[in-house]
């Protein structure tokens, strides 16, 4: 699911990269730049090289047919999560070489299950993302594009575990509830029509009280979260693009109150495609459709779900 | 974390040569060659543009360049289209830049003297060898509008006319050149 910004996904960081080894001929007529499209098939906010502002809004439609366990167990849902969540994301270029942004969401989330039904929403968290390119994807024939990545979240949704009376399964949780801050490396390549890149991150989440139920809280802490997400694509003539992705996300064991629980790991890992359409330089349209692969061990104490994408992008030259 | 990335931006920065065109020699099909320093001390203006063929910036603006080098040539503008990039085995390297000759520029000597980056990028010199306008050829970027600053354009009919500043730089919007 192509996001703008690093949080539970790592599709939802900054970018893309390729170490993939691409044995094509580049066409012998002037074509599109794969390393100016490509970057936006999965991050639709990331400014090429030309451009030095973006402001978008992204919609994004999530339904949780079911959820992983701890042992990572796929089990299907007995009834019903629906996330639909709508984001206003802007990036600006600092230096030539420097850019970045920051992503403000909006979820509502609709669960059913035993005859309840809760419907609930608000502002989530708030990323801030930046990306430093040390080498561009088409800056060198052999070698592969290198940026260096950074983000942080801050906790300006509500958590799930924060008491909510009036929503008894927690559809009004749209944020984790602390701080995080990741950084990045981001290799990508670009030949011809073709771009692929990959993307790894380390996430540190910073510890947290919880009170979970009204009881006494407890101090939970986290473990490192590692994150990778690869995309290739294809670039036209137009600028356009469509590629294929896939991400993974893998956090260790957390620690409540100095004590740590195996039973916390976290893990996903989803699949999609994605399109970019560019509209006379100054717009893009972006699209994606995903799926968490539903299968055991591909996820812990996650829910497994599959969903659509759709975004605008202005930009400013 | 952005002013780490000014400070890598700056440091990137501060390893940029200053222009000049001494011991610069392009080739052009057929062994053609052009020595570029005295080349430019005999024009009135020189227009140093790079190209990629792999641009669709440039492709976009090849007729508009031809045009303006055929509108100013009699005023003493002569325009140098420069193919500095590195090219995979195989590919074609460049044609003509519909009428205008293209040199190459082995090794990227000229495009790592001037830290030229962007297809359609564009330095002006004088007589002098005086670097008088840098940037690219006009507003547009692949989708040509009427309405697009001829910045290229302005910066050679001012210099000519004489009301130009000493230098003015504009921004480019081309391609990432293939230099290594």
């Amino acid at each position: 699911m192509p996001r703008w910004r690093r949080s539970r996904s790592p599709s939802r960081a900054a970018l893309a990269v390729a170490a993939l080894a691409l044995a094509v001929t580049a066409p012998r007529r002037a074509h599109a730049q794969a390393c100016c499209a490509g970057g936006a098939v999965v991050t639709p906010a990331r400014l090429a090289p030309h451009e030095d502002v973006a402001l978008g809004l992204q919609v994004r439609a999530r339904t949780n047919q079911g959820s992983f366990d701890a042992s990572g167990r796929y089990v299907a849902a007995a009834g019903v999560e629906q996330v639909f969540e709508q984001d206003v994301a802007a990036s600006v270029r600092v230096t030539r070489s420097a850019q970045v942004g920051a992503l403000v969401p909006l979820v509502q989330t609709h669960r059913g299950a035993a005859g309840v039904d809760d419907w609930g929403g608000g502002v989530g968290d708030v990323a801030l993302t930046a990306r430093y390119d040390l080498l561009l994807a088409a800056e060198a024939l052999d070698w592969p594009g290198v940026a260096l990545l950074a983000a942080s979240d801050l906790p300006t949704g509500k958590p799930a575990d924060e008491p909510s009376p009036d929503h008894p399964l927690a559809a009004d949780a749209t944020g984790a509830g602390t701080y995080d801050v990741t950084l990045g490396l981001s290799l990508e390549k670009a030949r011809g029509h073709l771009f692929a890149g990959v993307n790894g991150w380390w996430t540190h989440r910073f510890a947290r009280a919880v009170a979970a139920g009204g009881g006494p809280a407890v101090r939970e802490s986290f473990s490192a979260r590692w994150s990778l997400l690869a995309v290739a694509s294809y670039v036209f003539e137009n600028e356009a693009a469509v590629g294929l992705y896939g991400s993974a996300l893998d956090e260790g064991p957390a620690t409540i109150d100095g004590a740590r629980d195996d039973s916390t790991r976290l893990r996903l890992t989803t699949f999609g495609a994605a399109g970019v359409l560019p509209i006379r330089d100054l717009w893009r349209v972006q699209g994606s459709a995903f799926v968490d692969v539903p299968l055991a061990s591909f996820g812990r104490n996650e829910p497994a779900g599959l969903g659509l994408t759709a975004s605008l992008v202005r930009v400013w030259l | 974390m952005l002013s780490l990335l000014l400070a890598l931006d700056v440091a990137a920065r501060a390893a940029t040569p200053a222009p000049s065109l001494s011991d610069i020699a392009l080739r052009a099909d057929g062994g053609r060659a052009l020595v570029l320093e005295p080349f430019v001390r005999a024009q009135r203006l020189t227009a140093v543009v790079f190209f990629s063929a792999t641009c669709p910036c440039f492709a976009a603006h090849r007729a508009r360049l031809a045009a303006l080098a055929r509108d100013l040539d009699a005023r003493g503008v002569r325009f140098v289209v420069v193919d500095s990039e590195r090219h995979a085995a195989g590919e074609a390297a460049a044609g003509a830049a519909s009428g205008l000759p293209i040199w190459r520029d082995d090794g990227a000597r000229l495009a790592r003297r001037l830290d030229a980056r962007q297809a359609t990028e564009t330095f002006v010199f004088d007589a002098t060898g005086a670097l008088r306008y840098h940037g690219g050829l006009d507003g547009d970027r692949t989708h040509l509008t009427s309405a697009a600053t001829p910045r290229l354009r302005d910066a050679l009919t001012g210099l000519l006319a004489g009301k130009a500043p000493s230098f003015a730089s504009a921004k480019t919007l081309g391609c990432v050149l293939r230099l290594r």
